[in-house]
């Protein structure tokens, strides 16, 4: 069985029963980042306690099963059509930041490529920018993904504190992951049926543009969609024959040496085994 | 961009053959859905439809031989870019 790492999974949406198959299925540690709860917020405090969720409930949820979990902070991109709340949620996340298993700031990004949306981006980045934050992105959906892509590249490549290397951007696709890779960026891939990728366009495109900084995760959230899709993927590249160190690299190596750039990464007694 | 890739592409035989039943699969699902949008019997209210075009081009891609069909559809079902949006300042 080869041990893998999800590094993008909203486990608050999901039962602990999924825990169980997750660890059943290799699962060693999963990385959740803050972001919409199903319906908007009303207030700073409501994200308060669920940023508590994420550093303290989760974590234990997790470790029932042997794994460890790791979560990012932030209002996600939804939210941010609201300004003045935005900048409240911002100035509580500070609080959060070193509490154990939090990894920087995220996912931020765009949802429908709005001015709000960007200016609400961009003080994300200021507030990591103060402590040397890694950096998690959502890039939008459906038609609004190549735009938003671009305006996200735009915006980390107009600040000159950014670096690359602590930057992924997730939910690309076959369209959107040459903009990441070229501009140094890690990129993520997620497995979810008819709105993202599916396990085999991500193994196309793992045959087109390689295995450096790229990872693949399951975003299971809200929508219909499968916690074990990163096992999914490994099973496609098995069927096509690749190399149990391809495999290995793409779902265990990549997210392992990603993570480890962060201040706070405290390195799991991971089962080194394939 | 990349260090030499490890991943080799299937050859086309194999894949033909591993993957004929899924493509199969995969066109009838569409004629099928194209068929359900005539057997709705308002084309007349569709035409025009920006919706409609993307299909018929899309379709239109699928039939040629060009080696990015997926992100050269991608790119037909997603919104238009300006290089020159005004970027919000970072505040150092």
């Amino acid at each position: 069985m080869t041990s893998y790492i999800d590094p993008h999974i909203h486990m608050i949406s999901r039962t602990t029963d999924d825990y169980h198959r997750m660890a059943r299925c290799g699962c060693l540690a999963i990385s959740e980042p803050a972001f919409w709860a199903g319906f908007d917020r009303g207030s700073a405090d409501g994200f308060r306690d669920y940023f508590r969720h994420l550093v303290e409930v989760e974590p234990k949820r997790a470790a029932q099963f042997g794994i460890q979990h790791y979560s990012w902070l932030c209002i996600n991109a939804k939210e941010a059509e609201n300004v003045s709340l935005s900048r409240d949620v911002i100035a509580i996340i500070p609080e959060f930041l070193d509490k154990p298993g939090v990894l920087g700031i995220g996912e931020i990004g765009l949802n429908k490529n709005t001015a709000n949306e960007a200016i609400v981006f961009q003080e994300h980045l200021d507030l990591a920018m103060k402590t040397d934050e890694m950096i998690l992105i959502h890039t939008p959906h459906l038609e609004d993904k190549l735009k938003g892509t671009r305006m996200i590249i735009d915006m980390l490549k107009n600040d000159p504190r950014i670096k690359p290397h602590r930057v992924c951007v997730d939910h690309v696709e076959e369209h959107t992951v040459r903009f990441a890779l070229d501009g140094g960026f890690w990129c993520g891939m997620t497995l979810y049926p008819t709105s993202k990728c599916t396990p085999s366009r991500a193994v196309d495109i793992l045959e087109m543009v390689g295995l450096e900084r790229i990872m693949v995760n399951s975003a299971g959230d809200w929508g219909k969609s499968d916690p074990l899709a990163v096992p999914e993927l490994i099973l496609e590249m098995r069927r096509r024959g690749h190399p149990e160190s391809a495999i290995k690299k793409v779902v265990y190596e990549n997210p392992l040496a990603f993570f480890r750039q962060s201040r706070r990464w405290s390195e799991p007694s991971l089962r080194n085994e394939s | 961009m990349n260090s030499v890739n490890p991943l080799k592409p299937t050859p086309t035989k194999a894949l033909l053959e591993q993957q004929f039943l899924e493509i199969r699969c995969k066109i009838l699902d569409l004629a099928a859905q194209l068929d359900r949008l005539q057997r709705g019997g308002d084309l007349e209210a569709i035409e025009g439809d920006p919706k409609c075009t993307r299909i018929q081009k899309g379709i239109t891609i699928l039939a040629t031989d060009q080696p990015a069909k997926a992100q050269s559809v991608q790119e037909l079902f997603s919104l238009h870019y300006d290089p020159d949006w005004k970027k919000p300042s970072p505040r150092f």
